[in-house]
């Protein structure tokens, strides 16, 4: 084997070692970052954005209307069917946590608080932006 | 008026009144601030003060509540639901239409 053979020979085996290395590396790269991936996924499956917050919190709410709702019917033709305890859970439950926590603590702290400072002002929100306001006046 | 243990006919077509006015109110409330306001407000905020937003609302329910507030008023109001009746999700299944001939 001559010098320029052995050199060749040399450069090629360096050649794989080097790509091998990296690829070892590559491998362990996306492995992290696979396993990032998935924990971050987890993480965010597991989290709500405030908006859906507003809104799931707006759904346990809407169960209670549905509640009072079909309540009526039966207050008026058979007051005696209804458990008056059952409404006062009923009506404990929205002044806890739909007043005083969603209403208060969310949405009069950050979407009303905010809107003095001239977000809600634009057009883009195509509505007079005034529902949680003027509920809280109605109360 | 819901503390005593029944409810006397003339009471009971008060709180129907009060019923029908508070849930016509916040149905239209909650109905415009879904698809009115929070979209408004959510494109306010970039995606990092979105998020920033969340936790910061999961920190507020964390101190009103002390635990996950959102689970326990769902199992607070099933249970209420169970209590009056009207958990069984078949009674509120509309029949099928007649067929028209």
């Amino acid at each position: 084997m001559d010098a320029a053979n052995s050199r060749r020979q040399f450069l090629w085996i360096s050649a794989l070692a080097g790509s091998g290395l990296a690829l070892t590396a590559c491998r362990k790269q996306v492995a992290q970052d696979k396993t990032k991936e998935t924990k971050d996924q987890d993480e965010e499956g597991a989290q709500v954005t405030a908006t859906e917050d507003l809104m799931r919190e707006h759904s346990v709410l809407r169960r209670a209307l549905l509640l009072y709702a079909e309540t009526v019917p039966k207050l008026r033709s058979d007051p005696s069917s209804i458990a008056p305890d059952a409404l006062q859970k009923t009506a404990k439950l929205f002044r806890a946590f739909g007043e005083e926590y969603h209403e208060k603590k969310l949405e009069e702290t950050y979407i009303s608080g905010d809107r003095k400072s001239g977000w809600c002002g634009s057009k883009s929100a195509g509505h007079s932006n005034c529902a949680t306001q003027s509920r809280t006046r109605d109360n | 008026m819901t503390q005593s243990a029944k409810l006397g006919a003339v009471n009971a077509e008060l709180l129907a009144k009060a019923l029908e006015g508070f849930v016509l109110m916040y149905q239209n409330h909650a109905a415009r601030e879904d698809t009115i306001i929070f979209p408004a407000w959510k494109n306010t905020m970039s995606e990092e003060q979105l998020d920033q937003m969340g936790d910061k609302f999961e920190e507020i329910e964390q101190q009103q509540f002390g635990k996950d507030g959102y689970e326990d008023a769902v199992k607070q109001i099933g249970d209420i639901e169970g209590a009056l009746g009207f958990a069984d999700l078949s009674q509120f299944t509309a029949p099928p239409p007649p067929k028209v001939s």
